[in-house]
């Protein structure tokens, strides 16, 4: 294919690199175990739950949310029909709605990009690319290289990841003894940890805890993510000057 | 075989992803039509906490001291300029101690 140049962008414009997409799969090394032990996990639960190999990998490699992958598949019927699939479709809305809230988060960021792009690199957002993608940011990156690299990194573990699993059939024995369940909450917190700014960081996480334990009391499923991380985010916003010149009301 | 496909299951996968793909880019363009001021920015730069504590509030009251010890060395060790990796390791290692304990 001989290649279209694009008209040359604005210095201003964040644009991809290819030293920006080394970046963001390096950002993301320290995940490739822990999403691998994650992928055999789903890959053993989808086994169990009768899909081919070809179903599993085509769902990995299009809905690409494991969380949301395993509790659809913990919901997946052995005869199919119309409510069976809108109750799969509908739990995995619920379980992926944080990604609203994050793809939100990023407007800053890649609103000035090309949309094409801007968009294209959306499709690969996950949790750990939002995550690095806003530390990133936060210390001043912009190459939207880094959030694909960090994504398409994770992207091909977890399409390689869950085959073994399947394979194998079965469930990492006893995943809880060795901590597999408090990898992704452990090196969220560690990350996010280093984006506190002050006291209305403390402040609004602590709503954000607060809302979410007690709607998850009170309602269970997920949608206690939402509902608390928006709180806490209504909190720093509001602790925020609205603009530069009423600074220190 | 394990190489076959149902049309039901293929239907399943392409609702997941459709969903999924809504989520992903709509909360991006729904803020297009919203200016982004300093409080929307100090909100979206907080947002990672929130998730976090909306996400882990629940699972360490739920799990106990275990998740409480792990989540709370990682993010001091976070603090105190220590990897990620290294977080990682050493709050697991605990967390992996004192189940076999018992607690």
């Amino acid at each position: 294919m001989s290649p279209v140049h694009p008209p040359v962008p604005p210095p201003a414009r964040p644009t991809v690199t290819r030293a920006g997409l080394v970046t963001g799969a390096r950002w993301m090394v320290p995940l490739i175990l822990p999403v691998s032990i994650f992928g055999l996990a789903v890959g053993a639960v989808a086994a169990q739950k009768g899909l081919t190999l070809v179903e599993l990998s085509l769902m990995n490699a299009l809905v690409y949310a494991g969380a949301s992958q395993l509790v659809a598949l913990g919901l997946w019927p052995e005869q199919w029909n119309g409510s069976a699939l809108m109750a799969v479709a509908l739990v995995t809305l619920t379980v992926n709605a944080r990604l609203l809230l994050m793809s939100a988060a990023f407007r800053p960021w890649f609103g000035p990009a090309n949309p094409v792009i801007a968009y294209g690199a959306l499709l690969t957002l996950t949790d750990a690319n939002y995550i690095a993608g806003q530390r990133y940011y936060a210390e001043g990156g912009r190459d939207l290289g880094m959030f694909i690299g960090a994504g398409l990194l994770l992207w091909v573990v977890w399409i390689v990841a869950p085959i073994p699993g399947y394979l194998a059939g079965r469930l990492i024995e006893d995943s809880r003894a060795f901590g597999v369940d408090l990898v992704m909450p452990v090196f969220f917190s560690a990350m996010v940890a280093r984006l506190w700014q002050g006291r209305s960081d403390s402040l609004g996480w602590l709503v954000a805890g607060l809302v979410g334990l007690a709607v998850q009391r009170w309602q269970g499923g997920t949608v206690h993510v939402v509902v608390g991380s928006l709180a806490g985010m209504i909190v720093v916003a509001l602790l925020t000057p609205a603009a530069r010149e009423k600074a220190g009301r | 075989m394990i190489l076959d496909a149902s049309l039901w299951t293929l239907l399943a996968i392409l609702a997941m992803t459709a969903v999924t793909v809504f989520v992903r880019i709509f909360g991006f363009f729904l803020m297009g039509f919203m200016p982004v001021g300093p409080r929307l920015e100090a909100g979206f730069r907080s947002l990672p906490g929130a998730v976090a504590a909306a996400t882990f509030a629940p699972l360490v009251v739920q799990d106990g001291l275990s998740a409480l010890i792990a989540i709370g060395v990682a993010v001091l060790m976070a603090r105190a300029g220590k990897s990620d990796l290294m977080a990682l390791c050493v709050a697991l290692g605990l967390a992996i101690a004192i189940r076999q304990a018992g607690f």
